[in-house]
Formats: C-alpha cells, structure tokens, sequence
C-alpha cells in the first residue's frame, strides 16, 4: 500500500477510537455524576410527586441501567439518531440541523479570515523582528488573548451598535424580514440562492460583528505560531539562498518564505478550530446569536442530557475529524512525508 | 475561547527546552529577566495580590449591600458605578480577586498535581499504563476545553467547587504530558550515564531527577495557566456556571451588566480587571520562558 | 595562475563587525584578496576563522546586524556599496555561491526544476520552456542521471551527493563569471567528496568561471586552488601560488595547518589499514 493511504488509514483509525471514547466521556460525564435530570426539569411540586417522576425517569430511560442507556444510545447514535431533547421535546438531530448552520454562517468566515490576517501579519511581524511594527502587532496579539472572549463582543456591541449605530443588536434578521426558505440553513446563502437581495444584505449586516469578534479572537490565537514559524523560515538557509540568487523580493516572500511557513501554520489552524467554537459559545451568547453555543449552554443549565451529549458529541466529531483533514492535507502538500 | 490553542503549544513550547537549561531557582536575579514588562507584569501581579489580601480594608463598601442608588454612572463616591442593585462596582471589583485569584491558583496547583501523577505513572511505568494514560489525555483534548467543562460544570451543578473540578479535568493532560516527556527523557539520560539497562528505576530517583527536569516548562505553563484559569472561570460564571449570586465574580458582573448596554460601567470595569491580571500573567509567562531558554526568544510572539 | 591586470574581484581592506550583548567583534579585518579571470582561488584556514563571513559579505548575505567595511571591487563596481536592487542584479547572476550543507541550502518544498529556473527567468528574462530546457542541460552538466525525471524531484528524493550537485548546478545557472564554493564537500560523505572535487575542477576547465573556494583542508586545495589565501583569526597571514605555499610555508600558523592535515591523514591510513 502506498505509504500515504497507510498513514491516512493509521489516522483514520485512531480519529474512530478517540471518537468512540469521547461517547463514552460524554455519556458517563452525564450520567454518573450527581446532577439529577428530573430534578433540573420538573417543576418542584411534579418532582416530589414519585408518580410523575418514575413516569419521567422511565419516559427518558432513565430507570435502566447506565450501560443499557449507553449501548442503546450509541446504536441510535450510529443510526443518526441523537435522541430527544427534554427542553425542545424535539429530536436533538433536527435542533442541531437548525443551530449548526447558524455557527458555520460565522465560524467559517472567521476562520477563513483569520487565517488570511494571521499569515499576513505574522509574516509581517517577522519580517520586521523587534522592530515597532513586530511590538504593535504582538502587543495586539497579547491584548486579543488575554481579553474574555465575551467582554470582547459586549464593548464591540456597545461600540459598534450602542455608541455608532454600525451595526444590529445581535440576532441573525431585522424583524422586518422573514428568514428565507431553508436550503442550507445559512441565511445568507439561502438568500443569494432565493434571489432575496434585500434579505441576503441585512443577513450579511448581522454577520459583520459576530465574525469580526470572532476573527479578532482566532488572528491573536494565530499570530504567535505564525510569526514563529516565519522567524524560523526567514532564518533558514534555503532562504539565503534565495537571497544570494537575487530573487526579486516579492518572490522570495512568497515562494520561498510564505510556502515553507504555511504548513506548521496550517496544524494550529485545525487546532484553533476548538477555540473557535469555545470562543462561538460565549460570543453567540452576548449578540443572541441562535447558533450550536447557545443550544449547548441552554441545554447545559436545564441538565438536558440527550442534547448535551448530542451537541458535546457533533463537536468533537467535528474537531477530530477536520484535524484528520488537516493531518492528510499536511502530507499531501509536503512532500517530504509521502515519500517516507 | 482564545486561549485553547496556546495550552497545546504551551506543551510543546515547554517540551522543547533543553534538559540542561531546565534548572529554575539559580539565577532569576541575573542576566535579561529583569526588563521593564516583566517588572510591569510582576507589579500587577503583586497589586492584585495585595488587593486581594487586603479587600477588606481597601474596598470603600460592603460588597454585597446596597449602598447607593441603582445603576449611578462613576463618581465621586461611587468610582466605577453602581450596579442594578445598588451595589458599589468598585469594591465588588476589589473583593472579586478574592475569589478569581485563589481559585485560579487552585485550579493549576489541582491540574499540576493530577497531570503530574498521571505523566509520572506513565512515564514511569510505561507500556499499558502509558498507554491508557495517553489515550485518556487525547480523549480530553479532543474537545475544546470551554465545551467540556461547561458540559463537567453543568453536570455536577452550578457552584464553585465544581467549576473548579471542570476546570482541573480539561487542564490536566497539559501537565500529564510535559511529565511524562520529562520523566521519559530522565530514563533515557539513566540507561545512558548509569548503563542501567534491566529492571525500572527506583521511583524515588526517578523523582528526584524529574522535578528539576520538569519544573522550568512546569512553571512556565503554570505562569501561562493562571491567566487561562482566571479567563475560563469568568466564562463559566459568565454562563452562570460558576459561584453562585450575589457573590461578587468578574464573570458575573459582567453578565449583569451585559442586560443593558447602557450601564457600561457595570461591565467595563471587570472585564479590564480581568484583561490586566490575564495579560500580567501571559507576560510574565513568556519572560520565565525566555530566561530558561533564550534561544526560543526568537519564537516567542506574546 | 594568471593573475591579470585587472582582477575580476578585489577584496580591499575588508572589515566586517558583528553586534553582541558584549560589544561590537570584529570578526573579519584588513583582508584584501584578489581573484583573476579564469583563476582558482583557494581561502584556507581553520574552524571560525572568517572564511564564510568573508563570502557572506561579498554576497550581501551578512547575518542581520553585521556590518562590512573597506571595498569589494566586481565588474568595477564596489559590491558594498550598491543598493538592494542594484546587488540583485550581480549576485545570482554574475557572482553564484555554493553552501557547505546541500540539505539546508535547497528548498524542501519547491522542485529542483524551480529552483534551477526561478533566478534564470528572472535574470535572463528566457521563457520557462527554455528555462526548463537549460534545466536539464545543467543537470546533465553536473552528471545528475536522467535529468528529465531529477527536474520535477524534490531535494528530499536526492542523495546528499546529488543535492550538492543540483546545487552547483543551480550556482552555474546564469553562467556566472564568479563562482564561490563555501566549505562544498565538507557536509558529504567521504565517499562522494571526490566526486563533486573533480566536478568542480572539470567545470572550472569547461566554463572558463573563476572561483573563489573555501576549505580547511589544505590537501583539497592543492588538488584545486592556483593561489591560495591562508586566513587565520578574520585575516590573511600568508598568500601565493598553492604549490610554494604548501611546500614553503613561511607563516608558523601555514605551518601548523600542513602539520594537522598530515596527522589527519595519517590517522586516516591507519584507520583504513585496521579494517579487515
Ligand atoms: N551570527 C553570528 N553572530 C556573532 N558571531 C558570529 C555569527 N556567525 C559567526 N560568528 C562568528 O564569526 C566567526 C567567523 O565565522 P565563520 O562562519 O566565518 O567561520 P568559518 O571560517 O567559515 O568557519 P567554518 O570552517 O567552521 O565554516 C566565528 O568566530 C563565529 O563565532
Ligand atoms: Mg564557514
């Protein structure tokens, strides 16, 4: 087998196992500890009501024994079935197929962003080590990473929105609008593909402050690795001898440095995905944003377990599997680890 | 939140020091420590500190009481407010050290204690041990931090005991995994100098060469995790996850304020307060990193 | 052995400095070193004696901080004194250097192919296809076998020898008029050393380049260098024809050099004789 199909292979079983203990974590997480579902979700009167409460516990499958629940809920899991949220009374699948879309809608283009203005100033840091421009853009950085993320989009909210007027007060639509049908669940693209122009536009407008908090976050987390790895590259040989071939500049920026520097900034990319949707969650919560962190922070504090387990479960799937990607796309752009 | 992806590269940061550069105690009072930001750092961090101490005596009110109007802007008697119960933001601001500092402290000296165990039982045992050990590190880093202990805090019900036990069980494979290095690396360097080649090492020197071995990337990733842990613990009370009302914790107090964007004081000031201590410690994080090891001087981007 | 009227490089009163926490070093002083037409030109001289930083600075590939002092005549102009552009305009292209460490002087990520062409489009604005055609003409030049395949290789599918020898080819590219060899065999294997010696010789004898080439082994020197420089703490001690110096040497330091390069020899005998 080719060496590259071998590692992929390798990794791909690996991603399974860490995948199917994570079920495990969530649903021991969730299920052995002392925090009790029924009492988080009954009323107190039904709750000291034994009737109405072995109803619940027997309706939620709660009276059987922790591995039958398990067992039962990792074959549904492979079904696609999430089971059922306590808070929602719908199947968990069905919310996160309404929430999902809505985080994707900022936390792709944040990612996206922020990995544009990362390599550019982290190239730009390191081009110009301990200078004044290097001081101001890692001063930013340390700013970026020592600031809560959600005090971050209060004081861009009240800037933004209270103060400027710029921007709406959180949520994905004017009241004025309907949001369009449902294609993709993202309400900009569902828009541009209805042709509702004026919907596609306000939709775009309410995404401005989510993404660009979240952009703010992910370029401080970034920076640091990109401008290491670029000092490390501008301090290689191979780009002395670049220098000593007379290249003109830009391409040696380009082809030489940013090329080599791209590949370990592309491993703390997937990384940073997990600061990404940790910081979605407690942005999402301050600009009342209808996203996957306010479905996992609703659920968290009325003890819903299917759907805790549901939302902590798509994440870490989500998680491993792009830094699966990330790996098999790290080796088939180097091309020294194919050939190994 | 931001700070994920730095644990992890804290970790390999650490991990990439140079045994013999390791030593911490020795020479702090010579040679580059001393510039002006880790002074500048040191100092926030040592006012904080005596903040802290001294919240009762510093701190114009009572924190908990209503000792003014609701929602009055800063003045002369209220410096940074009052909040919508009438309470003095400052002095809450005071008294909220006492809870972020210490249990921050708290949470890195528990995850220190947890990881150190388990990289050392791996590291020293090896094979089935180090496997499971490992495999159970990746298991936890295989959710963003913030999501797992929202979901750990949750469970375990809303209180501070168990933001901090949330907050100890998604940091503990950070330290796991500089020990276990350490402690692999220390068996190396044996089975070289010593020529021992059968049997394990006695636990007990594996110990004494580890905790010198260790504590340079240890501290450093300590340093770097007190910010981390003040931060995540005013995300989880900022969900309502954490101590519960009215006490008075940065990431409550700026959920109070966040309900109306017109008592900008309310939240303004916890979240500075926050901002300094975190960014104090990320600083003075990086100064120890550079003074252990000045050729990642280079690398460093804080 | 023809030093010509005018030198196609002088090296006049060169100083280079270097910043540390301790004060400015210099590390190179006073040194003044010609290279004719078509000549070799050996630089000798132990370990961190300056030999690099001597052909950094005719490079302009100082290390950040260094600053070089005196003049370095080329083609009439003084190297150290032209801009950024005007420099990218000689070296590469009229002046080409060759790294002692193969392996840390290629890209790992671009092909032999790019970068045998990339400073020959540029400075000789040919197309790519002609480029591409000169590319596996210079491989052939530095015997890299089936050089149609090795264009589209990366550095990392080489062998060290072989990636030394796309490098010279890299360095010939242009058809420099000066060639600098820094240390060129120093990182290889005993067994391909050779090999790359007699290359460089036969491509001195082919293309008529001057060469400017560095070595701590006086026995390669005599074996390649009309004239060699003997370098000794940043400077010249003792300079002239290869032969009279290593068979006259007059400088105690000359001396010493022969001494240690004949015990390292013999240890080398001794050694190839313990083997069965
Ligand atoms: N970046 C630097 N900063 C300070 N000093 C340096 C630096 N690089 C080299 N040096 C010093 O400059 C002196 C000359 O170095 P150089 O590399 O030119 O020696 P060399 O003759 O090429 O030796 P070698 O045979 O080992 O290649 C050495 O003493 C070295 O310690
Ligand atoms: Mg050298």
């Amino acid at each position: 087998m080719p060496p590259l199909l071998k590692m992929i292979g390798k990794r791909l079983l690996s991603a399974l196992v860490l995948l199917w203990g994570v079920t495990v974590v969530t649903f021991l997480l969730v299920n052995v500890v002392p925090g009790d579902a029924a009492a988080a979700n009954l009323s107190q009167q039904a709750y000291d009501d034994p009737e109405i409460r072995a109803a619940f516990e027997a309706k939620w499958g709660l009276d059987q024994p922790i591995w039958v629940q398990y067992v039962r809920y990792l074959g549904n899991i492979l079904q696609g079935d999430l089971g059922t949220s306590q808070q929602t009374h719908r199947p968990v699948a069905e919310d996160l197929g309404q929430y999902v879309p809505a985080t994707i809608e900022i936390a792709l283009p944040a990612m996206a962003l922020a990995i544009v203005i990362a390599v550019g100033l982290g190239m730009l840091a390191a081009m110009r080590k301990n200078r004044p421009t290097d001081t101001g853009i890692r001063s930013a950085a340390l700013v970026g990473l020592s600031t809560p993320p959600f005090w971050l989009a209060l004081v861009a909210l009240y800037v933004f929105f209270y103060l400027l007027g710029w921007v709406p007060n959180g949520g994905r639509l004017s009241n004025i609008y309907d949001p369009p049908p449902a294609v993709t669940g993202m309400y900009t693209v569902d828009a541009a593909i209805a042709g509702q122009w004026d919907v596609f536009g306000d939709a775009l407008w309410h995404l401005v402050l989510p993404v660009g908090i979240l952009t703010a976050l992910t370029v401080s987390g970034l920076l640091r690795f990109v401008r290491s790895a670029m000092i490390e590259v501008l301090d290689a040989e191979y780009i002395r001898s670049a220098i000593a071939k007379g290249l003109p500049r830009r391409i040696i920026t380009w082809r030489h440095v940013f090329r080599a520097g791209l590949l370990p900034v592309l491993t703390v990319s997937g990384l940073m995905l997990a600061s990404l949707l940790g910081g979605a969650v407690l942005v999402e919560q301050v600009l009342s944003w209808p996203g996957l962190g306010q479905y996992a922070y609703k659920s968290a504090i009325s003890l819903d377990l299917q759907a805790i387990l549901g939302v902590t479960l798509f994440i870490a799937v989500v998680y491993t599997l792009i830094n699966l990607l990330v790996d098999v796309l790290y080796s088939v752009i180097d091309p020294r680890i194919g050939a190994k | 939140m931001t700070i994920l992806p730095s644990d992890r590269v804290a970790v390999s940061r650490a991990s990439r020091f140079r045994r013999d550069r390791l030593r911490v105690g020795g020479s702090l009072g010579t040679g580059s420590f001393w510039r002006p930001l880790t002074v500048v750092s040191l100092g926030i961090i040592v006012l904080w500190c005596l903040l802290a101490a001294f919240a009762p005596w510093v701190a114009p009110y009572d924190p908990l009481e209503t000792v003014g109007d609701n929602l009055q802007p800063p003045s002369g008697a209220h410096w940074m407010g009052t909040d919508d119960l009438g309470r003095d933001v400052l002095s809450r601001l005071i008294w909220g050290s006492r809870l972020s500092l210490p249990l921050a402290v708290a949470i890195v000296a528990c995850s220190l204690l947890v990881g150190g165990i388990v990289g050392l039982a791996a590291g020293y045992f090896g094979k089935a041990v180090d496997n499971v050990a490992m495999r159970l590190a990746d298991l936890v880093l295989a959710f963003p931090q913030i999501i797992l202990a929202m979901a750990v805090a949750a469970a375990f019900g809303p209180s501070v005991g168990n933001a901090v036990l949330a907050l100890v069980i998604v940091s503990w494979p950070l330290y796991a995994r500089i020990i276990r290095s350490s402690v692999l690396s220390v068996r190396e360097q044996e089975y070289v100098v010593a020529g021992r080649m059968l049997g394990l090492p006695t636990l007990r020197s594996i110990v004494k060469d580890v905790i010198p071995n260790s504590a340079g990337p240890a501290l450093v990733m300590s340093t770097i995790e007190l910010g981390n842990a003040i931060l995540m613990l005013a995300a989880l009370s900022f969900l309502g996850l954490g101590p519960r009302p009215p006490a008075a914790e940065w990431g409550a107090m700026i959920a109070l304020g966040s309900q109306n964007l017109g008592n900008w004081w309310v939240s303004l000031f916890p979240g500075l307060a926050i901002l300094t201590i975190v960014m104090a410690f990320n600083l003075l994080g990086d100064a120890i990193q550079d003074h252990l090891d000045p050729r990642s001087r280079n690398a460093r981007t804080r | 052995m023809t030093t010509a009227a005018d030198p196609l490089l002088s090296i006049e009163g060169l100083s280079v400095t270097m910043p540390t926490p301790s004060g400015p070093v210099e590390l190179v002083h006073r040194t003044d070193i010609e290279i004719g037409e078509g000549e070799i030109v050996g630089l000798a001289g132990e370990s961190g004696s300056g030999k690099t930083m001597t052909a950094s600075a005719i490079m302009g590939i100082l290390p950040p901080g260094a600053r070089a002092g005196g003049r370095i005549m080329f083609e009439g102009r003084d190297l150290l004194s032209l801009s950024r552009a005007e420099l990218d305009t000689v070296r590469g292209n009229r002046i080409a250097i060759v790294f002692q460490d193969p392996s840390a002087a290629l890209h790992p990520l671009l092909t032999i192919g790019t970068q045998l062409t990339e400073h020959l489009i540029h400075h000789k604005g040919v197309t790519k296809k002609q480029a591409n055609a000169r590319a596996v003409e210079l491989l052939d030049l530095v015997r890299i076998r089936d050089p149609h395949h090795a264009v589209k290789a990366f550095p990392h599918q080489f062998s060290g020898g072989m990636r030394q020898r796309a490098a010279i080819a890299i360095a010939l590219a242009c058809e420099p008029r000066l060639l600098i060899a820094d240390e060129p065999t120093t990182a290889l294997d005993v067994t391909v050393q050779a090999g790359i010696l007699r290359l460089f010789d036969r491509l001195a004898r082919e293309t008529g380049v001057s060469m400017l080439f560095i070595t701590h082994d006086l026995g390669v020197m005599n074996s390649i260098a009309d004239r060699t420089y003997v370098f000794k703490d940043g400077t010249v001690v003792e300079s002239g024809v290869t032969t009279t110096i290593l068979n006259e040497p007059s400088h105690e330091y000359t001396k010493a050099l022969i001494a240690s390069r004949a015990q390292s020899l013999a240890e080398e005998r001794v050694q190839q004789e313990a083997r069965p």
